[in-house]
């Protein structure tokens, strides 16, 4: 899809400026229905298609995506514009700088539409959670797109954009990606510089992308996880440690592939009508020559109680700076210094939505004397156990599949009330964060509303990954 | 398992004022989430605990100063929310009347 964007400026069947006005006109049109987006960047799209039409004229080479109308999920700076987070608190802010996928994607002339809708902070599974309303199901306005990155997952399946970053410390690409019908991909932990990216939980979190033609999962990738210096976590190319790090352009025969699927992901709480489409899927897979080996991984029952104690435990670090200083808006008086207590809780308790505070309290209670060997310590134990696991596992099979959530997507405001239920839609995807592992959510057919599969691959193996990836698309 | 004192104790902590109205559901649905990571108790837990999973190790990059962090740095104090010329403006800590 999106080698056509580039064919046709190219070609002189469109120029750069007539799609940046194209799609910045649908999706504002769109977005008054599904409120996918926070704001426009029409400026910085119109002046980059300007700039690929002169390049043209004179004969310049233009850029890999050059004329690809993409979102940007609004924990992503783009300089010049408003990063607020989905977040009341930060309204107001306006970036700096560019992140650094942001640099890559104008680098190679990607239009970037606008910032998409999220869960404040990127804390939710249903994209309700933000200050500037809930994102709407392009399939049908009483259901939630998931979460974090509803907005951009919207985007991509309404066609309001080609392409959408957005962000995953947990599942907050590949469950909306499921409810959503579209392509959604975790890399490895390390693998694309998270500098300019609006922290949560900074062992967890990692950039991805959300498109619904899997070629272009290729492109945008290799673009998106180019080398930096600004973010001391991501790994450089000859350390990431793998023998299959660049994405092919062919698929490998099924046949060659042994496939695990790990009977943990097949627990109760799944949707009949998924796994009846998982089964067929896997009975197709078997078909094709692939073996399926069925896998046992007993921490992967954890994962998310493991999950729910070291996310919030970095969050409630990560939120500490804003304080109405550097961030946000100070609410109170300033006269004396025993107000100041008083001030710094106001301005957070009024920034701050309720399961922003909820993760706060929670981390911090996790990591307070008396508890942080129960409940923190041992997380991060059962964390390297997973691991483990999961490194035992690779030793015996390619890939590792299973779905991507265990539910459809759900009425709006049935799951706010109880922080556990949402949490649960999460259950298969947080896994992946916590062992640092790339993991794809490709779109399953055969089920009345969108669902998806998990593929799972070893660290920095994003090009079996995709490899495993292409094979299986046919068959979905 | 966490009581109201607690979670009084710990919104002073994180410095977040909470609505004494709003104190009772959050305690509620803080003792849901302990409840539910309860589970782990059951977990075996042999292993060196991780907190950074591809063990990277002493990462630095060489400390000098280009020509775009010097115009950053007027970006960064441009987005202060409260600034007077160059200075980050702050909350006083210390009365000067206080012993």
């Amino acid at each position: 899809m999106i080698q056509q964007f580039r064919q046709d400026i190219l070609n002189k069947k469109k120029s750069a400026l007539e799609i940046a006005k194209e799609y910045l006109k649908k999706a504002k049109a769109l977005n008054k229905k599904y409120n996918s987006f926070i704001s426009f960047c029409d400026d910085l799209a119109l002046q980059t298609a300007k700039r690929i039409d002169i390049k043209l004229k004179e004969g310049r080479p233009l850029g890999k995506l050059a004329g690809v109308p993409i979102g940007v999920k609004d924990n992503i700076l783009v300089k010049g514009y408003v990063a607020s987070a989905a977040c009341a608190m930060l309204k107001n802010y306006t970036a700096s700088f560019d992140a650094d996928v942001v640099t890559f994607l104008l680098k190679e002339d990607a239009l970037l539409i606008g910032k998409t809708n999220m869960d404040e902070f990127a804390m939710g599974s249903s994209s309700e959670t933000s200050a500037y309303g809930r994102v709407k199901h392009h399939q049908d306005s009483s259901l939630v797109p998931g979460g974090s990155s509803g907005g951009s997952a919207v985007a991509v399946a309404s066609g309001q954009v080609v392409a959408a970053l957005g962000s995953d410390t947990g599942g907050s690409i590949r469950q909306p990606a499921s409810f959503t019908g579209t392509i959604g991909l975790k890399p490895t932990y390390g693998k694309v510089s998270r500098y300019g990216l609006i922290a949560m939980a900074s062992s967890l979190d990692q950039i991805g992308i959300f498109v619904q033609d899997i070629n272009d999962v290729k492109t945008l990738l290799e673009v998106i996880s180019q080398p930096t210096s600004f973010d001391s976590t991501y790994v450089p190319k000859d350390f990431q440690n793998s023998e299959n790090p660049h994405l092919p352009d062919n698929a490998t025969p099924l046949a060659q592939y042994t496939i695990g699927v790990p009977e943990q992901y097949f627990t109760k709480g799944l949707d009949a009508k998924i796994k009846k489409a998982i089964d067929a899927l896997l009975t197709n897979i078997e078909q094709s020559g692939a073996k399926i080996v069925s896998l046992s991984m007993p921490s992967l029952e954890y994962a998310l109680a493991c999950y729910y104690i070291i996310m919030p435990a970095e969050a409630s670090s990560n939120l500490a700076r804003y304080d109405g200083m550097r961030y946000g808006a100070p609410q109170g008086s300033k006269s004396t210094a025993q107000q100041f207590d008083t001030r710094y809780s106001l301005t957070r308790a009024n920034g701050f939505g309720s399961e922003v505070k909820r993760r706060i309290i929670l981390g911090a209670y996790v990591l307070s004397a008396g508890y942080i060997d129960k409940y923190y310590l041992k997380a991060q134990q059962v964390r390297a156990t997973m691991l483990a696991e999961f490194e035992e596992a690779f030793a015996k099979v390619d890939i590792i599949l299973g779905p991507t959530s265990p539910i459809f997507p759900f009425t709006a405001g049935t799951k706010l009330d109880d922080p556990v239920a949402m949490y649960l839609s999460d259950i298969y995807t947080v896994a992946p964060n916590l062992a640092g592992l790339p993991a794809i959510s490709l779109p399953l057919q055969a089920t009345p509303l969108p669902a998806g599969v998990q593929l799972i691959a070893p660290q920095f193996a994003e090009g079996k990954l995709f490899e495993a990836a292409l094979a299986i698309q046919p068959l979905l | 398992m966490i009581s109201l004192d607690e979670v009084k104790h710990l919104a002073k902590l994180a410095y977040l004022s909470i609505a004494p109205s709003n104190l009772k559901k959050l305690q509620h649905d803080l003792q849901r989430v302990l409840v539910y990571v309860q589970v782990l108790e059951q977990a075996s837990a042999t292993k060196t605990p991780i907190s950074h999973i591809t063990g990277l190790t002493n990462i630095t990059r060489p400390d000098i100063p280009s020509k775009e962090q010097a115009s950053l740095s007027q970006d960064l104090i441009n987005v202060f929310p409260v600034k007077q010329g160059r200075w980050l403006k702050a909350s006083k800590v210390i009365d000067k009347d206080a012993s």
